[in-house]
């Protein structure tokens, strides 16, 4: 039986070695190699754990180690590498992927005598199948391309990529590798292509005539060939002729006709020096001017006989400290950043302050045994604090502070007090007093329980010797009351602090940092806190995302909250529950 | 002092807890707050919260169905044909039951309607004799705006005077009481005259009637009663004839009306006595000369009215005058303006035609330049020719062809000299004319050389070039003489000009002081407009009364109102009664035809629907025969419905506010409970046929609680099994593992959210269903955040014992069998607790929700309820209240007990703070 769990086991964790180092491949190979190296890591943790008897402690960490690596570690370390490169809108692939897709760019001759082309398909039962070949003319030469084969298709199945020969017939004969194609001239005319009968490996087929865009007559196909052939195989397809030169289907003409074009770039190789070192890497260039394209920032940029730089595509790179010189130097986004920046503290500090005065004074209220239905009464205001904020702050935006349909504006301002519509959520000074308002609300509660248990452990016997020495009320508060309070709700007081100064949701849901910063180059909002703008850089992107600096600010974010929270850990003395183990 | 404060205590809380109020308020009012002017409505309902919870389908969801059925669209694309026929049963009965419902539930009003209409009906005659009382005061306030008006203006004064004069015979007492007020004002002669023969006439008829009465008495023995009759319409028409009241006097009536005295006497003289007969000719005699006499001051007083008459309208020409002038200087003003802009742009044109002029000619004389220059050359070749031909004086010459050059010369020559001198850029034109003065002066020379061969030749290549300057010459003759009659033009122009600015002046002055003038008068012009609209109204005013006068009046004193301010305020409230008691009237008129409207719809519907049930078999065989159904049955319950609809959320819907506002007024507490029925009763009726935005509420409450408590869970799970070995177990690394995790629980999770983001986007390529916009994935995120609960459990583990383990140990139970069979149980109000702070955390989690969930479908509570208060749910405050509460309840109920944990120091980071 024990044998049988034995080999039970071992064979689970054969199993999963082989998921895991499968994932860590995958990983591997999709350019995501910090990920692949948690999984390896977690790979050796986990072996470690169940083979070597000594591991035994360890085998209870095991899951709740591999969430921590991959869900918290890799979050911080990603954010930490993105936020050294220019992750985002412009620059949201790797380097080779805009490589690849600059080298399928073509430049078109214009000048040249475009083709008319005309398309033969291969019927079955009378019905078009998508075998076909395709034959086109520049009014004196005809030539013959066979069906392209599609090479790449991105991820909606649409056909990126395809390439076919093209030879030019002569004597109604083509040979494309092994196709040999016999072209069938009508009787009446000589110049006109009946059908092509075609011959490849063995396998014959008849290919009839179905589409011309020139043809009036064959309007009827046009459906079926722009569906069945022409976005398949035709619109992206690259005909190729050793002796001759790239036909495909241009821009200007779209699918009315071929044209002759050329690669844009070329790849080549050069020698770069770098760190001392030689290092061989890709560079492009272009075709017709010959000039190698430059690359700054991740950008690769074509410069033009008059010196201009024109973007021509980004990739994702590493951008040293960039990120970080836009938030201290660069004059467009250092002053929207140290307005947030302010406010950020100027809301954690007073929305901590007046939650801290109001609660202490309910609590003040409340501490007092004789006071009857004390309870009911601090129930009673817990209320706002145990209502979800999200709830509560939605609740405010949409009921309150609205300007046209707010309660406040349109009923106690308007009705009661004939006042003028205040604009809550529209003017920026306003914006800042309602999300204190609401946030003061949501949090005076949380100060008050904290303040009534630090009170309550407060000796009685100290405000005696006190009263005995004739103290004050005042006194005894100021001498007995504040100092013993603080040493206790100190610490909170921090974590409080540092809550705000990342509380989202209050920002986000009431003003979604708005109104906007009129100067500002990002999509800052006056309310704006740190962890908002985060989001916004990141995931509302009116004007593109941009992973790269919102990550910048999230790790700014971290060493603040680190700071804050080194001292709150300090206050409560956690430090020493780790030593005391 | 206790007392204080406990009143201070409530107030407080009161202020404090006002939203949580105001959402359960909000969530059961029945109309829709956010347009709503009152803070509480006392119209409840629970409406919103079935809608949320049960989603049930009314009316047109149901008629959607049907249609989705025989397109076997969604749902019902997996269906055999008698499952489809069974559903197709189904909903055909329930929307049949629904709108039976419909119409049972509007039909309860119908004894209430009843009610309300008997009441209004009682109140009416009330209100028309509070309403007539107060008119009087009405018109009395607007008669004194008048009066104002009228003060205000002099033209107002006469016009209003001379309208007055001619009419005031016509108006009866009380008006021209009025009517004489205003006149006195203005024109006291006219009063005056108008008081005298008023006077002079009742004196008239006093003494008529005396004579008459005491004539009658004498005869009056002797008279039978058909006389006697007959008697007393004479005599009353007669003196009707001359009562100032009734001014409809005249010769011709009165000459009538003495024939019917001298008619009767054929009559009396056979049954008067003889003394009575005499007297009552004598009497006869008399009315003929008082009526003479009437005639005379009549007479006068037209005259002497007709020159008061005639006066007012000499004033009141003098001020169209004023008009009439006023425009004409006008007029004439514009006609100089535009005469000098005409000029203007005259001169301005010829300014142009003389530069152009002048280029050309610019342009000529570099063109004569090169002739000017050959010529020139000819004549140094010539003067030296000629010095060589003296020499040779005497051989044979040619004197006519020399001759004949030079008189082509001297002709070009004439013409510059008769052109004048150039205005412009001549120099060349005056050498050309120097270069041939030369040959002019020479002219016997050359004539006397004509001899020398190479002179002939030299003249007779200067013949060749006179011709092009000869046509040039006219060329530049022709425009010297157009640059002169445009320059001359100009300074005509211009002269013209000073004048007529100078005409402009004197007639802007004129008009300006005119203007003043005009203005006054057409100020006065508009006034009198505005107060003879108000007399009109005022004359309209006077004629309503009655009940269905009142609405009538409501609008048209509402128009008097915003035309000339406010009404005193008894006027007000009577107007507002007023306008509640057409409410009322609008309700009882329109309520009957609305339901009826309803009845006839369902009534139609049906019948459409029974039509459709024939032919339902032979459609659903059709449709698995794979053929396309379009059922104009359905398509016509549709558009029925719709139509319906439209019409219903506009007019039962007001028949319903009007039943609620007027239910809240103090007048209508009488009935005030049948209002609110019929309010009521609307309502729901119309629930079953509202249309319902489409929201997923349940769905969303559903997927937030399987999240929360799957992630709730497994957390707890790993929490324990991970906490575990750091409390009981020593190894290496555990110190520093705990402080791993004291760090790393300070990153919270959501600064991480882009990197998340990204990961659960990668993620997604291989295992779509953990990636993006899928609940799994966001769930994987939320088992992020277990380093702060590990380090929570790791603490409660401390506290409990270790000396059961070692006494199960000794009993050789292996360590996960303490763990599992031991430890755990005894931890399991602390993994309570942790299980529901997590499930607390997640299903509040709002930030990672919406940057993982894109489709509706797979949202959470917190990122469906925060659409619903953007976009098109943005004013469905009931709806998005009811939702808040739904949600809100739970969590204040699992916060409040929970809360000796929450707020403890330890959990601030994790949930709330």
């Amino acid at each position: 039986m024990k044998i049988l769990g034995k080999i039970l086991l071992w064979f689970a964790l054969a199993i999963l070695n082989a998921l895991l180092t499968w994932a860590a491949i995958v990983l591997f190979t999709n350019d995501s190699v910090e990920l692949g190296i948690i999984m390896i890591i977690i790979i050796f943790f986990i072996d470690f754990a169940v083979i070597n008897p000594k591991g035994y402690p360890y085998r209870y960490t095991i899951p709740a180690l591999s969430l921590l690596l991959i869900l918290t570690v890799y979050p911080i370390f990603y954010t930490l590498k993105i936020a050294f490169t220019n992750y985002g809108t412009g620059h949201l692939f790797t380097r080779n992927q805009v490589v690849e897709q600059l080298m399928n760019t073509y430049v078109t001759d214009e000048d040249s005598q475009p083709y008319s082309y005309s398309v033969y398909v291969h019927m079955e039962d009378f019905a078009p199948t998508e075998e076909f070949v395709l034959i086109f003319t520049d009014g004196e030469k005809s030539f013959l391309a066979e069906k392209p084969k599609i090479i790449s298709v991105d991820r909606d199945g649409n056909t990126t990529r395809s390439i076919a020969e093209y030879k030019e017939i002569t004597n109604g004969n083509v040979v494309i590798g092994d196709g040999q194609y016999e072209i069938v001239y009508s009787i009446q005319n000589e110049d006109e292509i009946m059908a092509v009968e075609g011959n490849v490996n063995g396998n014959s087929h008849t290919y009839q005539y179905f589409f011309s865009f020139d043809d009036p007559d064959t309007l009827s196909n046009q459906r079926m060939f722009m569906s069945n052939i022409y976005l398949k195989y035709l619109d992206s397809a690259e005909l190729t002729n050793p002796e001759r030169s790239l036909v495909r289907f241009g821009r200007v003409y779209g699918f009315r006709k071929l044209v002759d074009a050329r690669k844009k770039y070329r790849i080549d190789r050069e020698m770069v020096e770098e760190n001392g070192k030689i290092l061989e890497r890709t560079v492009l260039i272009n075709n017709s001017t010959g000039i190698k394209l430059q690359e700054e920032d991740g950008t690769f940029f074509e410069i033009t006989p008059q010196g201009q730089k024109i973007d021509v595509g980004g990739y994702r790179g590493y951008v040293g400290l960039r990120n970080f010189e836009k938030m201290f130097t660069d004059s467009r986004f250092t002053g929207p950043f140290i307005k947030i920046l302010i406010w950020t503290f100027v809301w954690a500090i007073l929305s901590v302050l007046f939650s801290f005065v109001i609660g202490l004074g309910f609590a003040l209220m409340l501490n007092d045994s004789k006071f009857k239905g004390r309870n009911i009464y601090r129930t009673l205001l817990l209320i706002p604090w145990a209502v979800p904020a999200f709830i509560s702050v939605l609740v405010w935006r949409n009921g309150f502070f609205n300007e046209t349909y707010g309660i406040i504006n349109k009923i106690i301002l308007g009705q009661w007090f004939g006042m003028d519509a205040v604009r809550w959520l529209g003017d920026a000074f306003m914006a800042k007093v309602s999300v204190l308002i609401v946030n003061i609300w949501l949090g005076f509660p949380y100060m008050m329980m904290v303040c009534l248990g630090a009170l309550q452990s407060i000796p009685g016997n100290l405000y005696e010797a006190a009263s005995i020495d004739g103290a004050t009320k005042i006194r005894k508060f100021s001498s007995i009351t504040m100092p013993l309070l603080m040493t206790s709700v100190a610490p909170l007081l921090i974590g409080s602090f540092a809550f705000n100064f990342n509380n989202f949701t209050n920002i986000y849901l009431l003003t979604r940092g708005g109104p906007a910063m009129s100067d500002s180059l990002t999509n800052a909002g006056s309310t704006d806190i740190l962890i908002s703008y985060t989001y916004k850089l990141a995931f509302q992107s009116e004007r593109g995302q941009d992973f790269g600096y919102a990550s910048a600010i999230a790790l700014f974010i971290f060493i603040i909250v680190a700071g804050i929270s080194f001292f709150q850990f300090k206050f409560a003395g956690t430090f020493e529950e780790v030593n005391r183990g | 002092m206790r007392i204080i404060k406990h009143v201070l205590m409530i107030i407080l809380i009161l202020l404090i807890l006002f939203p949580m109020f105001w959402i359960v308020a909000t969530s059961v009012r029945r109309d829709n707050a956010a347009f709503s002017t009152k803070l509480f409505s006392s119209r409840y309902t629970f409406q919103y919260y079935k809608d949320l919870l049960l989603n049930r389908k009314n009316i047109p969801q149901q008629i959607s169905e049907l249609k989705k059925m025989i397109n076997l669209s969604s749902e019902y694309s997996q269906m055999n044909p008698e499952e489809l026929l069974n559903q197709l049963n189904k909903t055909e009965a329930e929307l049949k039951r629904q709108m039976d419902l419909s119409k049972q539930q509007i039909a309860k009003s119908e004894k209430y309607v009843d009610e309300v209409v008997a009441f209004a009906r009682e109140r009416t005659d009330e209100m028309v004799q509070q309403f007539n009382a107060l008119k009087e005061e009405e018109k009395q306030f607007f008669e004194n705006r008048l009066q104002d008006i009228y003060e205000s203006s002099e033209q107002f004064q006469l016009e209003l005077t001379y309208e007055f004069i001619q009419s005031i015979e016509q108006v009866n007492p009380e008006q021209s009481r009025y009517y004489s007020q205003i006149i006195s004002r203005h024109s006291p002669e006219f009063i005056n005259a108008y008081q005298e023969i008023g006077q002079s006439l009742d004196s008239y008829t006093t003494f008529i009637e005396e004579e008459y009465q005491s004539w009658f008495q004498k005869a009056e023995g002797s008279l039978d009663q058909s006389i006697k009759n007959e008697l007393d319409t004479i005599q009353s028409d007669f003196l009707s004839l001359i009562t100032p009241d009734e001014f409809s006097y005249s010769k011709w009536n009165r000459e009538i009306n003495l024939k019917g005295y001298r008619g009767i006497t054929g009559d009396l003289e056979s049954v008067l006595s003889q003394e009575n007969f005499e007297a009552w000719e004598q009497l006869t005699e008399l009315f003929k000369a008082t009526a003479r006499e009437i005639d005379d001051k009549l007479s006068d007083y037209e005259t002497r009215k007709e020159a008061i008459l005639n006066d007012l309208e000499k004033q009141m020409a003098e001020r169209s005058e004023i008009v009439e002038e006023y425009l004409t200087a006008e007029v004439e003003r514009k006609k100089a303006y535009d005469a000098i802009r005409r000029m203007e742009n005259q001169i301005e044109k010829d300014k142009q035609a003389m530069m152009g002029f002048e280029e050309r000619m610019s342009l000529l004389d570099q063109k004569i330049q090169v002739s000017v220059y050959e010529i020139s050359e000819l004549k140094e070749l010539i003067s030296v020719e000629l010095k060589k031909a003296n020499e040779f004086s005497g051989s044979s010459r040619d004197e006519a062809a020399v001759q004949g050059v030079i008189g082509e010369l001297a002709k070009i020559y004439h013409k510059i000299k008769e052109m004048g001198e150039p205005p412009s850029s001549g120099d060349h034109l005056n050498a050309l004319s120097q270069n041939l003065n030369w040959f002019l002066t020479n002219e016997n020379e050359l004539v006397q050389s004509s001899g020398s061969e190479s002179l002939k030749n030299a003249m007779d290549i200067l013949k060749s070039q006179t011709n092009p300057v000869i046509n040039d010459l006219e060329d530049y003759s022709i425009l010297i003489q157009s640059y002169r009659e445009a320059q001359a033009k100009i300074q005509e122009n211009e002269n013209l000009l000073e004048e007529q600015r100078i005409i402009l002046d004197e007639k802007q002055a004129q008009t300006q002081e005119l203007m003043a003038k005009y203005e006054e008068v057409m100020t006065d012009r508009r006034k009198i407009d505005k107060a003879k609209r108000m007399i009109s109204l005022l004359t309209e005013l006077e004629r309503t009364g009655d009940y269905d006068d009142l609405s009538q009046y409501s609008a048209l004193a509402a128009k008097f109102v915003s035309e000339f301010g406010l009404i005193d305020n008894p006027a007000k409230d009577l107007l507002a009664k007023i306008s509640s008691l057409d409410k009322l009237v609008y309700l009882d008129r329109n309520y009957d035809v609305e339901t009826t409207y309803l009845k006839e719809t369902v009534d139609e519907i049906e019948r459409v629907l029974a039509q459709f049930d024939e032919k339902k078999k032979s459609y659903v065989n059709l449709i698995y025969a794979n053929v396309m159904i379009k059922s104009s049955e359905l398509n016509t319950i549709e558009n029925l419905q719709k139509a319906a609809y439209n019409r219903f959320s506009s007019e039962l819907n007001r028949i319903a506010r009007i039943a609620s506002d007027l239910s809240e007024l103090d007048e209508y507490q009488e009935i005030s409970g049948s209002l609110e029925q019929i309010d009521k009763n609307i309502f729901e009726s119309l629930q079953f046929w509202t249309k319902k935005p489409e929201q997923q509420f349940m769905r969303w409450l559903i997927n937030t609680i399987i999240l929360a408590v799957a992630t709730a869970g497994i957390t707890v799970m790993i929490c324990a099994l991970g906490a575990y070995p750091f409390s009981r177990l020593r190894f290496k690394g555990r110190k520093y593992g705990l402080l791993f995790l004291l760090l790393i629980q300070m990153f919270p999770i959501v600064m991480g959210m882009v990197a998340l983001y990204l990961l659960l986007r990668f993620i997604g390529q291989f295992l779509p269903g953990f990636g993006l916009d899928s609940l799994w994935g966001l769930g994987l995120i939320y088992l992020g955040n277990i380093a702060f609960n590990m380090w929570l459990l790791k603490g409660y583990f401390d506290t409990i014992p270790d000396s059961l383990e070692e006494a199960a140990m000794i009993d050789g139970s292996t360590r996960f069998q303490t763990f599992w069979k031991i430890v755990l149980p005894l931890t399991a109000p602390m993994l309570a607790v942790v299980f529901l702070i997590v499930f607390m955390a997640n299903f509040n989690e709002f930030v990672l929700a919406s940057v993982v969930l894109q489709s509706p479908e797979n949202y959470t509570f917190a990122v469906g309820l925060q659409s619903f208060s953007y976009g098109p749910y943005q004013m469905e405050w009931g709806l998005f209240t009811a939702a808040a509460l739904i949600g809100a309840i739970p969590m204040v109920i699992l916060s409040l007990s929970l809360q000796r944990y929450l707020v403890s120091g330890l959990t601030s980071g994790s949930v709330k703070g």
